[in-house]
């Protein structure tokens, strides 16, 4: 049966942001349910099937899920368009309404209520509004509990559907075959997302290409920051964007060699000790 | 349009005086669709080394475009001094910043400008495809089809709202999508009285938007600014640009932006008074 996505009204979102920053709602943070006013909401043009899926964190390990929590929920909602899936409305809906329980597990706060000082009062705060709230960019979007799973499906599923000339040599059954990637370890999805050039799905799916194809480079933190951080710097007087897929794949290809030659053994086991 | 200087490996074009000549956009059109959003640059480049790798189809024109809020960048390049560009829609909101390049599009051994500067000597130097030969530099334009930047409502980048305090000073929130002007509830039952009336717009534009305005256009005009980011920055930056205000005070494009708050309320005063003369009678 289908039905249209509820939001949140701005005004509600507003109102929330203020009175969580004031201190005044954060007690509901720690509350599995909190009742909702139909008056803060209302319906937007996304149309949803019934039954919604359920995302899962387990106890033990709430990170292993988030490639699965991805696919799921990046299929229920396929027609989101990217001006719809910035729009902090619905956001903040989907974290404080319909997918709360995983919020809370994945992104909730620990302790109690009552165990807050002063300062982890404050702590807490920024760390709702980190992961509950968006407002308009990207970095809030990487950072929501689950505006950050359907962007990490939405910005490499199949690119050789999206851009057939670029990606077209890149064909694979899966296709979030480089969603696996992407969300293989945390590490890959900050330091690849977190830099600008992240907003380019041509240099990403390059990056995440030679990620796949190289296990020992991409379980290395360091490697992959410095890959990243090598980019970056090249970017600034090379538009590495205009580049075709070749030469792309060989730029990152070269960067990430000279990276692993500059990575010592020794730095590789100071990371691993840390 | 803005220019960033920055040290390249070798000279480029339109970065301070590396290579003489010019590289700059004359003009800039976008158009907002329903579907698309067009891009319309015209370039003017006058420096012969240059203009010889365009023609040779080693260079091209470079349109960059980025939009922070939807995860988009991408580039657009031609060897035409006037171009057409086209963009979903759908793929960008709010502010998207356009910059303007001339890039290798082959590797260049030897490339060697004309018309550098005396620094660079005789060198020449090996450029790699994609290497930046020309700035051009960028600007920014907001991408919401029902916003036209000439006329923008305040409430599009401003609003007032209740604060949790009873008594005591206004505050200004400059952390949000929209600017909030946040009231005592001793106030804001006062604001709640008089808002929505004619005969209050005036004063309340002069007595309450207009100084945090003021404050707001000194935030955007601050290049190192902490809220740069934000879409009321954005905004008010596109609607600085649109009215041609660059040179004014922040008083005056202020001021503007509000369309004479001060003259308004001056005449709903005279008005009041008026009515209480004519009470009084």
């Amino acid at each position: 049966m289908s039905n249209y996505q509820k939001i949140f009204k701005r005004a509600a979102v507003d109102r929330m942001r203020d009175q969580l920053r004031a201190g005044i709602t954060l007690e509901n943070y720690f509350k599995e349910f909190e009742s909702v006013d139909e008056a803060d909401c209302l319906p937007s043009t996304i149309e949803v099937r019934a039954p919604r899926p359920v995302l899962s964190a387990p106890q033990d390990d709430p990170v292993a899920t988030d490639l699965e929590n991805a696919i799921v929920l990046h299929g229920y909602y396929p027609e989101l368009d990217e001006t719809q899936a910035s729009d902090p409305r619905l956001w903040a809906y989907l974290s404080h309404v319909d997918f709360r329980a995983y919020t809370m597990a994945r992104w909730g706060l620990d302790g109690s209520y009552a165990d807050l000082n002063d300062e982890s009062k404050q702590k807490a705060i920024n760390y709702v509004l980190e992961h509950w709230f968006t407002s308009g960019n990207d970095r809030d979007l990487r950072r929501h509990a689950i505006a950050r799973l359907w962007w990490a499906a939405h910005l490499t599923r199949a690119p050789w559907e999206k851009d057939p000339e670029f990606f077209g040599h890149l064909v694979q059954k899966d296709p979030y075959h480089y969603t696996k990637i992407l969300l293989q370890t945390q590490d890959i999805y900050q330091q690849v997302l977190e830099r600008a050039m992240g907003r380019s799905d041509r240099i990403l799916i390059s990056v995440l290409d030679y990620l796949g194809n190289h296990a020992e480079f991409a379980q290395s933190r360091a490697k992959i920051r410095s890959l990243m951080k090598e980019l970056n710097l090249a970017y600034g007087t090379r538009k590495l964007i205009t580049l075709n897929p070749e030469q792309l794949a060989k730029l990152v290809e070269k960067t990430a060699e000279e990276v692993s030659a500059s990575i010592t053994e020794a730095d590789s086991e100071v990371e691993a000790e840390s | 349009m803005k220019v960033s200087t920055k040290s390249f490996p070798h000279p480029v074009l339109g970065n301070e005086d590396d290579v003489g000549g010019e590289f700059k956009l004359a003009e800039f059109r976008y158009e907002l669709g329903k579907e698309e959003v067009v891009l319309n640059p015209v370039f003017s480049l006058k420096n012969k080394a240059i203009e010889d790798l365009i023609k040779k189809e080693k260079a091209s024109f470079v349109v960059e475009v980025e939009c922070r809020g939807t995860f988009y960048r991408t580039s657009f390049s031609s060897r035409e001094t006037t171009s057409r560009f086209v963009i979903p829609a759908n793929r960008i909101r709010e502010r998207v910043t356009v910059g303007f390049y001339i890039c290798a599009d082959q590797d260049i051994a030897n490339y060697r400008p004309s018309e550098s500067h005396p620094d660079y000597g005789s060198n020449a130097f090996d450029v790699e495809a994609g290497d930046v030969l020309g700035v051009g530099g960028y600007c920014s334009f907001i991408a919401e089809k029902s916003y036209d930047p000439l006329r923008p409502p305040v409430s599009s980048f401003m609003s007032i709202r209740e604060g949790t305090f009873h008594e005591g000073s206004a505050q200004i929130d400059y952390t949000d999508d929209k600017i909030a002007i946040v009231l005592s509830k001793s106030d804001w039952k006062h604001y709640a009285d008089v808002r929505g009336q004619k005969v209050s717009e005036g004063m309340l534009h002069a007595s309450v938007v207009l100084p945090v305005l003021v404050d707001a256009v000194y935030q955007v005009r601050d290049e190192n600014g902490y809220y740069i980011d934000k879409n009321w920055h954005s905004r008010i930056a596109a609607t600085i640009e649109a009215k041609g205000l660059q040179d004014k005070s922040a008083y005056e494009v202020a001021q503007k932006i509000l369309e004479y708050p001060l003259d308004r309320s001056f005449k709903s005063i005279e008005g009041l008074l008026e009515v209480t003369e004519d009470e009084s009678v």
